[in-house]
């Protein structure tokens, strides 16, 4: 009788989830097997979005982007690639939950004809993230650490600097936690190679499953309960250059 | 244990995946067979089947678990690797414990009250409840999310 208590409550919480929102980056779909270079050379477009993620506040839309017209459901992803200026950029898209725009500066420069989010860490832990909370949420970022000393997080459910969900990379090792009131839980944890110095570090939170890949491979996979609603964005601890081509989040809708 | 596996496939889930589900389709039927007309063979083989399929689920789980650790899977399609993986788990846990449980019944031959036979077949037919909402996942994340095609 409670495994079938707990059959029926399973089965109970797998009801449909949609959000409304208002301005979103407007992207490429997530379908399909990405490359390691599966980002690259995505525009940056803001569109108005009917329903799915908010990725900005009302400051984003006075920020310098260009806002496309295409609408963004529920479910599809939506790539943010930086353009304009850096301090415009980070300030307009996000909202910080651990140190300052400075301990990061942001410039955009360009890489390989692209426009790239060039950051550089004073040593200072901290963390920018998007302005609308996520519940289920796919996130992959175009990133080169090379230059960086430390560990690069990807954050999602993420209220403040002592409680978050993050897949972070540091030295060819990937962890894969949670901190909850700045108490650190490892749910798993792997070696990876990358081939490229640009990687596509990907994280996904599908109810209570949570896994971190490198381009297609998964390198980490773990669970826990399902966290609150939170922000995601990218964390640094660790001082140098960490440059951002894109950053892709999509809302993971149940079957 | 790559070698042997042909060519298309990804990995050996899905050359195994089908025991459990027949396997304890065969066993209802038996089951039910079993309930119109009590004949020994009829019951030896319900219990049969029964045992046979909690053991494919539990080599269709651990299959599953390292395929899904192999394949890769689009943001779309995580939501139903995670469900498939949940019903997995409950299917799996379900069909050890009715298995144990009808192992009991048969060995104390207790199935030959009308009123347990009947409550063991009803038990015996959730199963296949649990492993068409497992299944139903699974197709998902292979037809529509094109997971571990041409990988």
């Amino acid at each position: 009788m409670t495994i079938l208590a707990a059959l029926v409550l399973a089965s109970c919480s797998q009801g449909k989830k949609s959000e409304s929102g208002g301005h979103q980056h407007e992207g490429t779909e997530a379908e399909g097997h990405h490359d390691d270079a599966g980002t690259d050379g995505e525009a940056h477009e803001h569109g108005d979005a009917e329903e799915g993620g908010h990725e900005h506040g009302d400051a984003g839309e006075e920020g310098g982007h260009e806002h496309g017209g295409e609408e963004a459901n529920s479910g599809e992803s939506n790539v943010w690639t930086p353009s304009g200026d850096g301090v415009e950029a980070v300030q307009s898209d996000f909202h910080f939950i651990a140190g300052t725009i400075d301990n990061i500066n942001p410039e955009i420069v360009e890489a390989d004809g692209q426009s790239v989010l060039k950051l550089t860490a004073d040593g200072t832990p901290a963390a920018f993230v998007f302005h609308k909370s996520y519940g289920n949420i796919g996130m992959a970022v175009r990133v080169n650490i090379t230059e960086f000393k430390g560990t690069a997080k990807l954050v999602h459910h993420a209220e403040n600097a002592d409680n978050y969900e993050f897949v972070s990379i540091n030295d060819g090792k990937m962890r894969l936690g949670r901190v909850v009131e700045g108490e650190e839980k490892i749910f798993d944890e792997a070696d990876y190679s990358a081939d490229d110095q640009w990687i596509n570090l990907r994280a996904s939170a599908a109810g209570t499953h949570y896994k971190g890949y490198i381009g297609n491979k998964m390198v980490t996979h773990g669970h826990g309960d399902e966290m609150k609603d939170g922000y995601v964005g990218i964390m640094l601890e660790g001082t140098g250059e960490v440059q951002v081509k894109s950053i892709e989040t999509a809302i993971l809708e149940n079957e | 244990m790559e070698s042997l596996l042909p060519e298309w496939a990804p990995n050996v889930h899905p050359l195994i995946i089908h025991f459990p589900i027949a396997l304890w389709l065969v066993a209802v039927f038996f089951n039910l067979l079993s309930l119109l007309r009590p004949e020994e063979w009829i019951r030896h083989t319900t219990m049969a089947m029964y045992g046979m399929g909690a053991l494919s689920a539990v080599v269709a789980f651990f299959s599953g678990k390292q395929a899904m650790d192999d394949v890769y899977v689009p943001f779309q399609g995580e939501m139903a690797a995670s469900s498939h993986s949940d019903w997995g788990h409950y299917t799996l846990y379900f069909f050890i414990g009715y298995a144990l449980l009808h192992g009991f019944v048969y060995w104390k031959k207790l199935d030959r009250k009308k009123i347990v036979a009947i409550v063991m077949f009803v038990l015996g037919t959730m199963g296949m409840g649990l492993v068409a909402n497992t299944a139903d996942m699974g197709g998902k994340l292979v037809y529509k999310h094109g997971v571990g095609v041409n990988q």
